[in-house]
C-alpha cells in the first residue's frame, strides 16, 4: 500500500509540468497581494473612505483622532485642533507603544498631543453590575449616556482603573475620551460582567453585551 | 514592424516612469545635498575633492548647465554651493530638473539596456518586454534613478557592459578591439562609482571563453601567451582611459581654491593650483595621487554600521536580498497624511531576484556534486558567471567595514533579475521556442503583478501622500523596517 501511495506521488511530480509550479506561484502571490491589499480593512477603516461601506461591518466602534495643535497636559486641556481623521474599529486594544498602534493593524501614525474620542452602542442583555476595566497612558473619561461613569484627566503611565457601572437591559451610547500628552501611549478597554470572571475587549459581543455602530 | 513596436512601446513607458514630475519633490533629499554641490562647482570651476570618481557629478553638472542654457534657474544665486561640500537648502524658486536630469536619463536608458539584455537572452521579443519589467518596475531603483545621485548613471554602464559582454561572448573568439570597448564600458562604470569594480570579473570570464581548452590541457604556446598579454594590455587600457580622462576633466576645471579649502592637498598640488597648471597632463598623477589619498582618508572616517543607534539608516550586506533595511530619503506632513521618499523595492521583483539567486545555486550545486544534466553549456556557463558575480560582489560588500545601504545592493540586485531570467529560460525554453501559450501566460502574469505592485508602493517613488492606513497596508514584511511618520 505504502509503496502504491509513494509511486502515484512519484508520477505525480514527475508528471507535474513545471509550468504549473510558476503559475501555481504567481497566483499565490496575486492572492497575497489581494489579501495585504484589503487585509487591514477587516480590522480598521477610514470613515470618508470609498471602501467604507464594505468592511464597516462588525466594526462597532467609531474612533475619531484629534490632532492638537500644542500640547495636551490633561483631558480638558482647550481643544486647538490641526486635524482629525474618524475610523471604525472593532475593539479598544491599543497595547502600551511609543506610537498609538492597534493590536491587530499595527501603527496609526500618532505618538504625541491628540485625544481619541471612541464611540459605541451597547445593548445589556442582563441587568446586574458591570465593571469597565481601561488601562490606559494617559487619562480618559467614561461616558454612559451622555453621563460620566468614570475619569482620570491627568497623565499616567499604562496603569488600569476599574468603573463600576449598574446597567439595565437596554441600550446605551457609550463614549470614551483619552489623551495623550507626551512619551509612550496605549489603552485597552475590557468589561464584565461582576459575577463573571471572564472579561471581553470592548467591542466583542457576549452573553452580557452587543454592540452597534453609533452612526 | 513588430519589434520596432515593442521596442517604441517600452522606450515610451520607460520615459514615463522616469520623467514623470522628476524635478519633485522641490527639496533636497539623501546624496543630493552632496552632489549638487559638488555639481555646481563643476560649473563654476571650484577646486574641491570627494569620495568618488567625478564622471558621475561630472554628468550631473552637465545636466544643469545643459538646463541652465534653456533658461532654467536663470538669476538665481546657486554661490552657495561652491562654499561648502553638503548643502542644507536651496535658493527660492530653484528648479532641481537641471540637476536630476542626468541621473534620470540615464536611469531610463538603463531600463532601456536592461530590456536589450533580456532580449539577447531570450531572443524573443514578448519575453524580453516582459522581463525588462524587473528592472524598468522596480520602485527603489526607479526612485533613486531620478535624483541627483550616482546610481542611475551608475546602473546604465553597469548594464552597458553587461550587454557588450552577452554580445561578445555569444562569439567563437573575442577581438582585441572587443576587450577594448569592453573596458572602456566597465571603465566608465567605474568612474562613476568604485564599487562597479565587480565589471573586472567579466574579463576573467572572457579569458575562459577564449582560453578554456588551453587552460584545461595547460598548453600554453608562446603565440597564446602574446594573445593573452595583449588583450589583458588592452583591457587595462580600456578601463583606465575613461577614469583618466574624466578625472583630467575634474583637475582641468576645479581650479579656483575658495576660503583656502585645500582638501588636504599637498604641497605639490597647492603648487599646481597657484600656478594655474591643473590643465597640464604632467601634473596630472600628482594631483590623482592626491585624490586618491583623500578618498582613502575619507572612507576610513565613515563609521562602521551600529544597529544601536537610533534611526540607523545603514544595513549589513547579508540582509539586503531581503529588503532590510528601506530608508525614508524624505517625507512631508500634510494633516492626517504624509508624502514620502522611501528606498522600497518592488517586493515581487526582489523575491523573483533572490528565487533567481537560490535556483541558480541549486542548480550549480546539483551539477558539481550531482552531475545533473543540463540543457544548454552556453546557457549553463551563463548562469555560472552570474552566480559568481553576484556572490563576489555580496561577499566584496560584506568585507567593507564602513556603514553601507541598500542601494549599494542594485548591482547585485540586478545579476539576481538576469539569473532568475536565465533559470527561466532553464525551464522554458523549449516551450518559448514553441510558442507555448501557457508559458507565455505565465510570463504575463509575471509582467501584470509587477507592475501592478510597483504601482501600489509608487506613492514612495513618487512623493504621493498616504494616510497611516494606506501606509500600513504596504508594510508587507516588518523585515524591511518601513516605519510612518508619527504625528
Amino acid at each position: 500500500m505504502g509503496t502504491r501511495s509513494n509511486n502515484i506521488l512519484k508520477d505525480f511530480f514527475m508528471k507535474f509540468d513545471k509550468r504549473y509550479w510558476f503559475l501555481v506561484f504567481f497566483i499565490l502571490f496575486g492572492l497575497y497581494f489581494l489579501f495585504k491589499l484589503i487585509g487591514p480593512y477587516f480590522y480598521i477603516v477610514q470613515t470618508n473612505h470609498f471602501i467604507t461601506p464594505i468592511f464597516r461591518f462588525k466594526k462597532p466602534i467609531k474612533m475619531t483622532i484629534l490632532k492638537q495643535n500644542g500640547i495636551v497636559e490633561t483631558l480638558d486641556t482647550p481643544k486647538n485642533i490641526d486635524f482629525e481623521n474618524d475610523f471604525y474599529i472593532k475593539t479598544i486594544n491599543f497595547p502600551q507603544s511609543m506610537e498609538l498602534s492597534h493590536k491587530n493593524f499595527g501603527k496609526l501614525g500618532f505618538s504625541g498631543n491628540f485625544f481619541i474620542n471612541f464611540k459605541t452602542k451597547i445593548y445589556v442583555k442582563k441587568d446586574g453590575y458591570y465593571v469597565f476595566e481601561i488601562i490606559s497612558d494617559d487619562g480618559f473619561r467614561l461616558k454612559l449616556n451622555n453621563e460620566i461613569a468614570g475619569e482620570l484627566t491627568s497623565n499616567r503611565p499604562f496603569s488600569s482603573s476599574e468603573v463600576f457601572v449598574h446597567l439595565k437591559k437596554g441600550t446605551y451610547n457609550l463614549e470614551l475620551e483619552y489623551f495623550q500628552g507626551y512619551g509612550p501611549c496605549g489603552v485597552v478597554v475590557y468589561y464584565r460582567h461582576s459575577d463573571g470572571k471572564k472579561k471581553y475587549l470592548l467591542g466583542k459581543n457576549s452573553k452580557y453585551f452587543s454592540f452597534k455602530n453609533p452612526y | 514592424m513588430q519589434k520596432k513596436l515593442i521596442f517604441i512601446f517600452f522606450l515610451i513607458i520607460s520615459g514615463i516612469v522616469y520623467f514623470t514630475n522628476y524635478w519633485y519633490p522641490d527639496g533636497l533629499f539623501w546624496d543630493e545635498n552632496y552632489h549638487i554641490a559638488s555639481a555646481q562647482k563643476y560649473i563654476d570651476g571650484v577646486f574641491f575633492m570627494e569620495p568618488h570618481p567625478p564622471l558621475g557629478k561630472q554628468l550631473i553638472a552637465l545636466g544643469e548647465k545643459i538646463f541652465n542654457i534653456f533658461g532654467l534657474n536663470k538669476g538665481i544665486d546657486k554661490s552657495y554651493f561652491n562654499n561648502t561640500d553638503y548643502i542644507t537648502s536651496v535658493p527660492q524658486n530653484f528648479s532641481f530638473a537641471g540637476f536630476r536630469f542626468a541621473s534620470t536619463l540615464f536611469g531610463m536608458l538603463a531600463a532601456i539596456m536592461f530590456f536589450l539584455i533580456a532580449k539577447t537572452l531570450f531572443k524573443n521579443e514578448i519575453f524580453a518586454l516582459l522581463f525588462a519589467s524587473f528592472y524598468l518596475f522596480d520602485n527603489a531603483i526607479t526612485m533613486h534613478s531620478r535624483s541627483a545621485m550616482l546610481e542611475g548613471i551608475q546602473l546604465f554602464f553597469v548594464l552597458l557592459s553587461i550587454f557588450y559582454f552577452l554580445k561578445i561572448i555569444e562569439k567563437d573568439k573575442r577581438s582585441i578591439k572587443e576587450y577594448f570597448i569592453l573596458g572602456i564600458f566597465s571603465g566608465l562604470a567605474i568612474a562613476v562609482k568604485l564599487n562597479s569594480a565587480i565589471l573586472l570579473l567579466l574579463f576573467v570570464f572572457l579569458v575562459w571563453e577564449d582560453y578554456e581548452n588551453d587552460i584545461l590541457k595547460l598548453s600554453f604556446s608562446l603565440n597564446i601567451l602574446k594573445d593573452f598579454l595583449l588583450k589583458t594590455l588592452i583591457s587595462i587600457a580600456g578601463i583606465i582611459l575613461p577614469l583618466f580622462i574624466s578625472f583630467y576633466f575634474h583637475f582641468a576645471i576645479c581650479k579656483n581654491v575658495l576660503d583656502g579649502r585645500t582638501y588636504n592637498a599637498s604641497n605639490k598640488y597647492r603648487e599646481i593650483l597657484l600656478q594655474e597648471e591643473t590643465a597640464n597632463p604632467f601634473n596630472f598623477f600628482t594631483m590623482l595621487s592626491d585624490y586618491i589619498k583623500y578618498i582613502d582618508r575619507y572612507e576610513k572616517g565613515v563609521p562602521k554600521w551600529d544597529p544601536t543607534k537610533v534611526g540607523e539608516n545603514g544595513s549589513p550586506a547579508f540582509m539586503w536580498p531581503f529588503g532590510y533595511k528601506s530608508i525614508n530619503y524624505r517625507w512631508t506632513k500634510w494633516r492626517g497624511v504624509v508624502a514620502y521618499m522611501y528606498l522600497q523595492g518592488n517586493p515581487l521583483v526582489w523575491l523573483l531576484g533572490l528565487i533567481g539567486v537560490i535556483l541558480s545555486f541549486v542548480f550549480l550545486t546539483g551539477k558539481v556534486f550531482f552531475n545533473i544534466t543540463i540543457n544548454e553549456k552556453k546557457r549553463f556557463k551563463m548562469i555560472t558567471y552570474f552566480s559568481i558575480l553576484y556572490f563576489s560582489y555580496m561577499f566584496a560588500m560584506l568585507r567593507i567595514e564602513r556603514v553601507m545601504y541598500l542601494y549599494h545592493y542594485f548591482i547585485a540586485l540586478t545579476f539576481s533579475f538576469i539569473l532568475f531570467a536565465l533559470i527561466f529560460l532553464e525551464f522554458f525554453k523549449t516551450y518559448i521556442d514553441k510558442n507555448d501559450k501557457l508559458t507565455l501566460t505565465i510570463a504575463s502574469l509575471m509582467a501584470i503583478e509587477i507592475v501592478a505592485v510597483f504601482l501600489f508602493y509608487s506613492p514612495f517613488t513618487y512623493y504621493i501622500p498616504l494616510d497611516s492606513i494606506q501606509f500600513m497596508q504596504r508594510v508587507w514584511s516588518k523585515v524591511w523596517g518601513l516605519v510612518p511618520i508619527t504625528y
